[in-house]
């Protein structure tokens, strides 16, 4: 289960996203007050772009890949009204999404988009490594040079934005090869396609954590959605394709090592 | 207890309007019945800091000046966004009002004071990356001890424990 919180405040719209998340002010159940990037269902982000944020940001967190930390968002009625004298786009949003809604924990002051790492840089160069891999297998391309979906603050690098990965419709097909099959090729537009070609590269460590991934793990990944987004056959779609994707995780990896060389 | 809805300014001080460099100096927020708050900290030290030649007695009294401005256009107005635009209008001047934000309260003094320490006392304070999922010092650890095997871990804390046990070695 995701952690529970509730909207207590709006802030503004965050700049630069397709989606227009909301920054906000929310209150965990305990008291505490968090910054949170709000993110509704709407016509640029439908009720799948959800599942996909929420799947792809824990199994990256499952991973070991730093990311935003993820929550539902409750969304009052009365908050919502508020916020329409002030933000009536916002306002629309949170009145027409799904609910509860995703939100995304602030990172935290002092962190900059991530255009480009420092190669001289062996533990951000690792990272980055571990970010092109981990988007291979899910699919996401949405992370490259015109939106990097991508924070970084000394040593450590940060996923945001999982809304475009795990499109599984077409995986398989000749249109587009599943990452565990002989045809597939890595996504040249990735942010860190550079930093993965032609050097030696170690996946070591995150072929280990995704090997060591049980059923029950990806179970639990997914029954974190919720039922009430109504996006049973997104969800079936995304359990068939992280089950096969399990069943050939070595292979997977064998690509991955195979079109870095 | 039942909730109000409220509408918020952050006041910037903006040194040198040519650069546009600036930091949040105070809040004003007011409550859908017409209530009114203003926050300013007790310590500008650090406008003082990031600029040497500012007068913070200025920018203070300066504050002061737009607040009891604020409050008396709020009376005649009675609309929050219309009166901030008139106390505080746009120009060249070095006190700028953001967009404004919302929110649901049942005490707008406690918000007052939860949006001072939000926008401006917090960022004196160290921040600590606590939103990253993970503790990257271990991992951190373990990349650049290329000596070290990598356990199986499974989880976190298992990592954690592995960090333990490479700083031990």
């Amino acid at each position: 289960m995701l952690e529970i919180v509730d909207g207590e405040r709006y802030d503004s719209d965050a700049e630069g996203g397709a989606t227009v998340p909301a920054k906000m002010g929310c209150v965990r159940a305990d008291g505490q007050r968090i910054d949170v990037f709000v993110k509704c269902s709407w016509a640029q982000c439908p009720p799948g772009g959800l599942v996909r944020e929420v799947v792809g940001c824990l199994l990256a967190q499952r991973l070991s890949l730093s990311v935003g930390r993820p929550v539902l968002v409750r969304l009052p009625e009365e908050l919502t009204s508020v916020v329409r004298q002030i933000a009536a786009g916002a306002s629309a949003r949170m009145q027409g999404s799904v609910k509860p809604a995703f939100g995304s924990i602030a990172l935290g002051p002092g962190y900059l988009r991530c255009d480009a790492i420092d190669p001289t840089n062996a533990v951000l160069r690792q990272s980055a490594l571990e970010v092109w891999a981990f988007d291979q297998l899910i699919l996401n391309v949405d992370r490259n040079a015109r939106k990097p979906n991508c924070m970084t603050k000394g040593n450590v690098l940060a996923v945001i934005d999982h809304e475009k990965a795990l499109n599984v419709h077409m995986v398989g097909t000749f249109i587009q090869p599943a990452p565990w099959q002989d045809e597939w090729l890595s996504d040249p537009a990735h942010l860190f396609h550079g930093v993965a070609m032609g050097g030696s590269i170690s996946l070591e460590r995150l072929h280990g954590q995704w090997a060591s991934l049980q059923p029950a793990d990806v179970e639990q990944i997914l029954s974190a959605v919720p039922e009430s987004w109504g996006t049973g056959e997104v969800v079936e779609g995304i359990r068939a394709y992280l089950e096969t994707l399990q069943q050939n995780i070595d292979a997977a990896f064998r690509n991955l090592l195979r079109v870095a060389a | 207890m039942s909730r109000n809805g409220y509408a918020y300014s952050i006041i910037r001080y903006v040194h040198d309007p040519i650069s546009g460099e600036c930091l949040n100096v105070g809040v004003v927020l007011s409550s859908q019945n017409g209530a009114f708050e203003a926050r300013v900290p007790s310590s500008l030290v650090r406008v003082k800091n990031a600029f040497p030649d500012a007068s913070v007695n200025t920018i203070r009294h300066s504050f002061e000046s737009f607040e009891s401005r604020l409050e008396t256009l709020l009376k005649t107005t009675g609309d929050f966004a219309e009166a901030l635009s008139l106390a505080l209008p746009p120009d060249e001047g070095s006190l700028k009002a953001s967009d404004l934000g919302a929110g649901l309260t049942s005490d707008l003094s406690a918000a007052a004071d939860e949006l001072l320490d939000r926008f401006i006392l917090r960022c004196e304070r160290d921040f600590e990356d606590a939103q990253v999922t993970e503790n990257k010092e271990y991992r951190v650890a373990w990349q650049l001890g290329s000596a070290v095997t990598m356990p199986d871990c499974s989880n976190d804390e298992m990592y954690q424990q592995a960090y333990v046990q490479l700083l031990r070695a």
